[in-house]
């Protein structure tokens, strides 16, 4: 049932988007939580910043205000605002609000890139992928932006594992280990439960981690039952990184990409028995 | 139209790929990538970044012809909220430090957006005087000193 229902490219893309709009909101929240950082005395002041050299095509004051704490402020909420009609808008409205939620999402990505991380960087390859869609109107009953997707998780799970494999310390554990109890990304509760672990949990965890990260190429090929088996330990690989070292955007994120992995299998498999 | 987006997709996920594997294709789609289009996805591999970078300062007021000197530390880790914004800022000092470490005798943007930020914080807690910060790394609670700036007016 679930994988007759992902077998349907408006499914996913509803899917994608309900995903992408709780990650966007997320990190909406995050930004007002900090909005400090942006003004003239925080870490981010845009003064200061705009003299960095990947900043010199901004340097016009015209940009001042949109990159003051103000701007960002009012970037956020306004992004927070389209959100609902991202979502439930009639097609017309809809692409309007792509549009506009893009452009919003690439400033604010733009404005804050030295405190963001891979899953807001995914956030806006999905905004710009829906964006390509919707311009080529190719969202009827074979949409290529969703192979794009599948393919992206992809070289995203073999990238990574294809560079642990060669590491010693990650086939044993270790760096798995230190990963998690590491201030940096761990939740103080949890640290002290981790660190009491047996070592040869972080051993099998590690391995399970990186073969499943190698072999994620092969996934459009297995058989259903397996494909299943793949993508649900993908969803507690996200969930667990979320929960454990509060990666939480990359729950929504990467969750949101899943299943166009079951959607490139069934258009795989439908070409094969034919 | 179908053809021209299937080029557009294709050019897009092979820069995708090529960065990943290719040195020179990752700095020079870097410097162009202003909107995070083309991430790394290394995630925490081959090696990851284990310790922490901390931020200590030190005031030192003169009053009366008495040295008096104040240290203070700007912590984020042990205030966790629902929405953890406090992850972004500890990104966000780690790419600093990173950068000031680098190139620690120059007075880089890092380094002047770092001292911005410690100046006002120090001014919080009314302190008036001489002051300098000193970037750390703690590894696993073994802490060593990276940087430690000029002294500057507060």
């Amino acid at each position: 049932m679930i994988y007759d229902y992902f077998t349907i490219s408006a499914h996913i893309l509803k899917y994608i988007e309900i995903f992408l709009s709780i990650s966007l909101l997320l990190s909406s929240l995050q930004h007002l939580r900090n909005i400090n950082c942006f003004s003239s005395e925080g870490l981010l002041p845009w003064n200061i910043l705009k003299k960095k050299k990947v900043y010199l095509w901004l340097r016009n004051d015209h940009y001042n205000f949109i990159f003051s704490k103000t701007g960002m402020l009012w970037l956020n909420i306004i992004r927070i605002t389209l959100l609902p009609l991202f979502l439930y808008s009639s097609p017309e409205i809809f692409m309007l609000t792509l549009i506009i939620l893009t452009l919003i999402s690439f400033l604010i990505y733009l404005r804050t890139s030295l405190m963001s991380n891979a899953a807001d960087q995914v956030n806006n390859i999905a905004l710009a992928g829906l964006l390509i869609n919707q311009i080529f109107g190719s969202h009827s009953s074979d949409s290529l932006i969703i192979y794009f997707f599948a393919l992206l998780l992809i070289v995203s799970y073999f990238t990574s594992g294809l560079l642990k494999i060669y590491e010693t310390k990650w086939r044993n554990g270790i760096y798995l280990k230190q990963v998690l109890i590491m201030r940096n990304y761990g939740n103080p509760i949890l640290i002290k439960l981790i660190d009491s672990l047996p070592e040869h949990v972080y051993l099998v965890l590690s391995q399970i981690i990186v073969f499943w990260q190698l072999s994620s190429f092969l996934m459009p090929f297995f058989p259903s039952v397996i494909l299943y088996f793949y993508l649900f330990i993908g969803l507690c690989f996200h969930l667990t990184t979320g929960i454990l070292m509060r990666l939480n955007g990359f729950i929504w994120t990467f969750t949101a990409f899943l299943p166009t992995i079951i959607y490139l299998h069934s258009k795989l498999s439908a070409c094969l028995l034919h | 139209m179908k053809i021209l987006e299937q080029i557009l997709l294709s050019c897009w996920l092979m820069g995708i790929l090529m960065i990943q594997f290719h040195e020179r294709t990752h700095s020079f789609i870097k410097k162009w990538d202003h909107f995070g289009l083309c991430p790394s996805f290394h995630l925490f591999s081959p090696k990851p970044f284990l310790a922490i970078y901390l931020i200590r300062y030190k005031i030192t007021t003169i009053k009366q012809n008495e040295e008096i000197t104040m240290e203070d530390q700007l912590n984020y880790w042990d205030k966790p909220d629902l929405i953890d914004a406090n992850q972004k800022i500890i990104k966000c000092i780690n790419n600093l430090c990173k950068n000031s470490i680098t190139t620690p005798a120059l007075i880089n943007t890092s380094f002047a957006l770092l001292l911005n930020h410690v100046k006002n914080d120090a001014r919080k807690k009314s302190h008036t005087g001489k002051i300098q910060f000193f970037i750390l790394t703690d590894n696993f609670g073994e802490k060593s000193l990276k940087f430690s700036s000029k002294v500057y007016d507060l």
